[in-house]
């Protein structure tokens, strides 16, 4: 699949990169980056194959010996905390003859012993049996040489644990770089840290999996046509200015980017996103800066992507037309499955210290909200197929899509207290254009 | 459910334990503070041992370590 | 006919109907077949060895809905954005293998399996979901009502891509 990115004579896929490479230069990108079989070869060669990716939240696994099945790209890996409290993550192929060595989703264990012919790895990847092993082996099986594959690289972030294929990625810190400044701001609400409620919701849709992480990473845009029918119920914000209020801000290089926003001037909103006292006190303890509590004072909806694939909502929003809106938190991945198909893994999460009430209202906002039957979710999905159906023919190779707003008469912020380039509001693509600027570095290195 | 099981020279008290994602069986040791949480596939390797494996775990028989050695005069 | 079989005819005629209601998107009028407490649930659920039962995740549902919330998600779907569902999915409930189990002299219990089917727009792809419904049925003065339905979906991953259709 690399001829695509060496030869100038190669297939369709080069093209439409230098295509895009070129129309980006001016705010634009051909349609049919979204539905693009080679493209999609190449993104999980060049992308997927070499990003760090998010995996859990280290909250799935609290014990020694629970697990979760987790995947990057059509790799499938075996996330656990083994006996001694460390996590690891297996690649979930049995080295004797390639059996998936796990096959629930979650569970507990201190070994593995594969169903194919019962070669039996402990928690932390070691072999340790296998049957009949003097008798078919001899001396010959040096044991040790045969533990399972550990991924090519591990970190984590305030619990965010996620992984690499890529033996010679950066650092986490360094692929995060001042979008740590931003995810403190959810993660670091309290010293007990986030936890993860029940497990994730999992669906498909016939969508480019880059349509949810060019959404989140700054279409703020979109919420008043998109998701009218809960602008009409009271559910989101009536004023059509509501992203007026807003930072749009983008971590250059890097891909990450974020809008944030508070409250229209004459619409009282509460402070912090809406959030309990107890939370408010917390977090005013354990942000790690002063400027993170004035910035979180003023929030009241925050969405944002981790280059590539991970997206995060906090918002406060209605469970329905009539009770008040309560904060929720998610991180959504867009999983990559096939051309113009993904998977969406959405996971609710709250302070583990919040109040018991809280926290399950919070959880019913979220679910009935942007869970699989959530009544924002849906009209994105819907969105985002529509798209992806229109971009798998031939025409829309020469459907130059517009990802100009904001591009000539915007400056950035200078009074903005966080890294990054922001952008006095969130009606603006530069999120994208720099989401997109990403992309092609991968797929052309 | 919690059971106790005991004989004239100790007691151990061994309970099902709930993980977040699966469970274990805990054994517990209120006279030396031991605790061990085995899994279902440990346990099972129990089932085949022998005497002497029971016989070479209880070399030490107050739980691994050296035992404190003090003389009566250090105490007082 | 004895008084179990007129209720078992009459449940059968209210789960063909509610269905009906359903996939001729008549909402409001399937509100209407709901008690005042109404619980609606569709749990979460994932693969798990066959000791540890049917992976139903207890705090995490795709569903869970009282009736504020299902008032809500209707009234959605009568305001003129409601994108997913406009133009509507085509749906079809089939509903089969009916049991009726007696709880008291107001309720019942009524398994059913359900295969729902989805069509959207001009694709000829669908979407199937399967299910066991567990549902609670009153006996009120207005005739059977439902007041709770658990859902029990016959897989992990939802094939489709929302849940913007009622079980
Ligand atoms: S494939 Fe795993 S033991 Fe043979
Ligand atoms: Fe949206």
């Amino acid at each position: 699949m690399t001829i695509y990115a060496q030869s100038r004579s190669g297939g369709e896929g080069t093209h439409l990169l230098e295509e895009a490479r070129r129309q980006l230069a001016v705010g634009e990108l051909p349609g049919a980056i979204y539905h693009d079989p080679e493209i999609f070869e190449l993104e999980m060669e060049k992308i997927f194959a070499r990003a760090w990716v998010y995996l859990a939240h280290e909250s799935e696994i609290p014990n020694a010996g629970d697990y979760v099945v987790r995947y990057i790209g059509r790799d499938s890996f075996i996330l656990i905390r083994d006996e001694n409290g460390n996590v690891r993550a297996h690649f979930n192929m049995c080295r004797h003859r390639g059996m998936q060595v796990c096959r629930s989703e979650m569970g507990n264990a201190s070994h593995f012993r594969c169903p194919y012919h019962g070669w039996t790895y402990r928690n932390d990847g070691t072999l340790v049996g296998v049957p009949a092993g003097k008798e078919a082996y001899g001396d010959r099986l040096n044991k040790e040489a045969w533990g399972l594959i550990p991924i090519p690289r591990l970190d984590q972030y305030n619990g965010m644990i996620f992984g690499s294929l890529d033996p010679k990625a950066p650092s986490l810190d360094e692929w995060l770089g001042d979008m740590k400044w931003y995810l403190d701001l959810f993660t670091r609400r309290s010293a007990a840290g986030l936890e993860v409620i029940g497990a994730p919701h999992r669906w498909m849709i016939d969508a480019d999996w880059k349509l949810g992480a060019d959404n989140f990473v700054g279409d703020a845009y979109h919420t008043l046509m998109t998701h009218r029918s809960m602008v009409e119920l009271g559910l989101a914000p009536r004023d059509p200015q509501f992203a007026m209020y807003g930072e749009h801000v983008h971590i250059p290089g890097k891909g990450h980017g974020l809008g944030m926003i508070g409250a229209p001037p004459n619409i009282p909103l509460p402070p912090f996103w809406g959030y309990p006292e107890e939370i408010v006190r917390s977090l005013k303890e354990n942000y790690p800066s002063e400027a993170h509590v004035r910035v979180a004072e003023k929030l009241n909806f925050v969405h944002g992507t981790v280059f590539p694939n991970l997206s995060i909502l906090n918002v406060m929003i209605g469970r329905d037309h009539v009770h008040p809106p309560t904060p929720m938190l998610t991180f959504r991945l867009w999983h990559p499955i096939a051309p113009g198909k993904m998977e969406v893994w959405s996971w609710f999460l709250v302070e583990k210290d919040a109040p018991e009430w809280f926290k399950e209202q919070s959880r019913l906002t979220y679910l009935r909200t942007f869970g699989t039957s959530g009544v924002f979710e849906q009209d994105d999905a819907e969105m985002w197929r529509g798209i992806t159906r229109a971009a798998g023919g031939e025409m829309a190779r020469r459907n130059r899509m517009n990802y100009q707003m904001g591009m000539d008469h915007l400056a950035p912020d200078p009074n903005w207290p966080g890294p990054g380039v922001a952008y006095p509001l969130d009606y603006a693509e530069a999120n994208q254009r720099n989401f997109y600027a990403r992309w092609l570095e991968m797929l052309e290195a | 459910m919690k059971l106790e099981v005991a004989n004239e020279f100790t007691v151990v008290h061994v309970q099902k334990v709930k993980t977040r994602n699966g469970e274990r069986l805990e054994i517990y040791s209120p006279r030396l503070g031991y605790r061990i949480q085995l899994d279902p596939l440990e346990l099972e390797s129990l089932t085949w041992q022998t005497t002497e494996t029971f016989s070479r775990f209880l070399e030490t028989p107050f739980g691994p370590g050296a035992v404190e050695a003090r003389s009566l005069s250090d105490l007082l | 006919m004895s008084r179990t079989a007129v209720d078992a005819l009459e449940i059968l005629n209210f789960l063909h109907h509610e269905a009906h209601l359903l996939d001729a998107g008549k909402f409001n009028a399937w509100l209407e077949l709901l008690t005042d407490d109404i619980r609606y649930r569709v749990p979460v659920r994932v693969t798990r060895e066959r000791e540890h039962g049917p992976g139903i995740i207890d705090h995490m549902s795709h569903y869970e809905e009282d009736r504020y919330s299902l008032e809500m998600r209707i009234k959605r779907l009568e305001t003129e954005a409601a994108w997913a569902e406009d133009p509507p999915s085509r749906t079809r409930h089939f509903v089969t293998n009916v049991r009726v189990e007696p709880i008291d002299d107001r309720h019942v219990r009524v398994y059913s399996n359900l295969l729902l089917f989805r069509s959207r727009g001009d694709s000829p792809n669908f979407d199937l979901l399967s299910a066991e419904r567990v549902d609670v049925l009153r006996r009120t003065d207005g005739g059977w009502k439902l007041a709770a339905r658990e859902v029990v979906l016959d897989v992990s991953t939802v094939p489709t891509h929302n849940l913007a259709i009622l079980f």
